[in-house]
C-alpha cells in the first residue's frame, strides 16, 4: 500500500517540465557567481544606467491540473540572468494557457547589467 | 511481482515526465515589422511574412520556445522541434514534433509549419501549426 502511494506521489510530482534558454544580446560578459543577487523589476526599469545582455525564456508545463505562478519560474530566470552576466531582470512578459489537463506557463524577459559599477 | 510492476510504473513516469532543459542560443536578429498571409496546405500551414529570412527564423525559434518545443536541429531554412512527453491523469500531453521550413521570396519569407503527432501520448497531443504562426506574426510585429 505504501509503495502504491509512493508511486502515485512520484507520478504526480514528476509530471512537470521546465524548459529554459537565454539568448545573448551582448558578448564579453562573464557569468555572475551563483550567489550573485538579481534584482527583479516586475514593472518599470531601474534608475541606474544599464545595457541588455540577454533575452530570457522559461517555459513550464504540468499535467494533473497543476498550475504555476511567477515564483515557480523565478529561480530559473535568475539562474539564466547570472549565466548571462546580468544584475537584474526587466521587461517581464508572462503568458498562461491550458490544453486538456495540461497547464502551460511561459515567461520571457531581459537580463540587464549595470554599467556604473 | 507487485513490486516489480510498481517499480516499472515509477521508472516510466519519471523517465517520460520529469525534464529540465536549458540552452544558450545564438543572436536572434532585430525584430521587423511584417504582414502575413496564410494558407492551409495538405500538410501544415504556410504563411508569408514581410520580413527577412534572418528575422523570420529568429521569430520562429522564439515561437517554438513559447509553445514548449525543444529545438532538436536547425539550419538557415529548417527547424525541427519536439515537446517533451508528460504523463497525466487521463491523457497527458507533449510528444508532438514540429517542422518549420523557411524560404526567402524577395523581401518576404514563406514559412511552412507542420505538426506531427506521435504514437506515445497521441490522445493528449495538439496541432500547433496555427499557434506557432500566430506567435511568429506577433514576434515580427504584424
Amino acid at each position: 500500500m505504501r509503495l502504491i502511494s509512493l508511486a502515485l506521489i512520484a507520478t504526480v510530482a514528476a509530471c512537470t517540465t521546465t524548459q529554459g534558454s537565454y539568448t545573448p544580446l551582448a558578448s564579453g560578459y562573464a557569468a555572475r557567481p551563483a550567489d550573485h543577487p538579481i534584482e527583479v523589476f516586475r514593472t518599470g526599469q531601474p534608475d541606474r544606467p544599464f545595457i541588455a545582455v540577454a533575452e530570457l525564456d522559461v517555459h513550464k508545463e504540468a499535467t494533473h491540473f497543476i498550475t504555476f505562478g511567477f515564483e515557480d519560474a523565478l529561480p530559473e530566470l535568475e539562474a539564466q540572468a547570472r549565466q548571462a552576466g546580468g544584475d537584474a531582470i526587466i521587461d517581464i512578459d508572462e503568458s498562461r494557457s491550458r490544453y486538456l489537463e495540461t497547464s502551460i506557463y511561459h515567461i520571457s524577459a531581459k537580463a540587464i547589467r549595470y554599467t556604473d559599477e | 511481482m507487485k513490486q516489480l510492476i510498481i517499480a516499472s510504473l515509477l521508472a516510466v513516469s519519471l523517465a517520460s515526465c520529469a525534464s529540465t532543459s536549458g540552452t544558450e542560443t545564438g543572436n536572434p536578429g532585430t525584430p521587423a515589422t511584417a504582414t502575413s498571409t496564410s494558407s492551409k496546405s495538405e500538410k501544415g500551414v504556410t504563411a508569408t511574412y514581410q520580413a527577412s529570412l534572418t528575422d523570420t527564423k529568429a521569430a520562429a525559434v522564439s515561437a517554438l520556445k513559447l509553445h514548449g518545443f525543444d529545438i532538436k536541429s536547425e539550419t538557415d531554412t529548417h527547424i525541427e522541434g519536439k515537446r517533451p512527453n508528460k504523463v497525466g491523469l487521463a491523457v497527458g500531453s507533449g510528444g508532438e514534433k514540429i517542422l518549420v521550413d523557411l524560404k526567402a521570396s524577395g523581401d518576404a519569407t514563406e514559412v511552412r509549419v507542420e505538426t506531427k503527432k506521435t504514437f506515445v501520448g497521441y490522445a493528449g497531443q495538439k496541432n500547433w501549426d496555427a499557434p506557432v504562426h500566430e506567435a511568429i506574426a506577433d514576434k515580427l510585429g504584424s
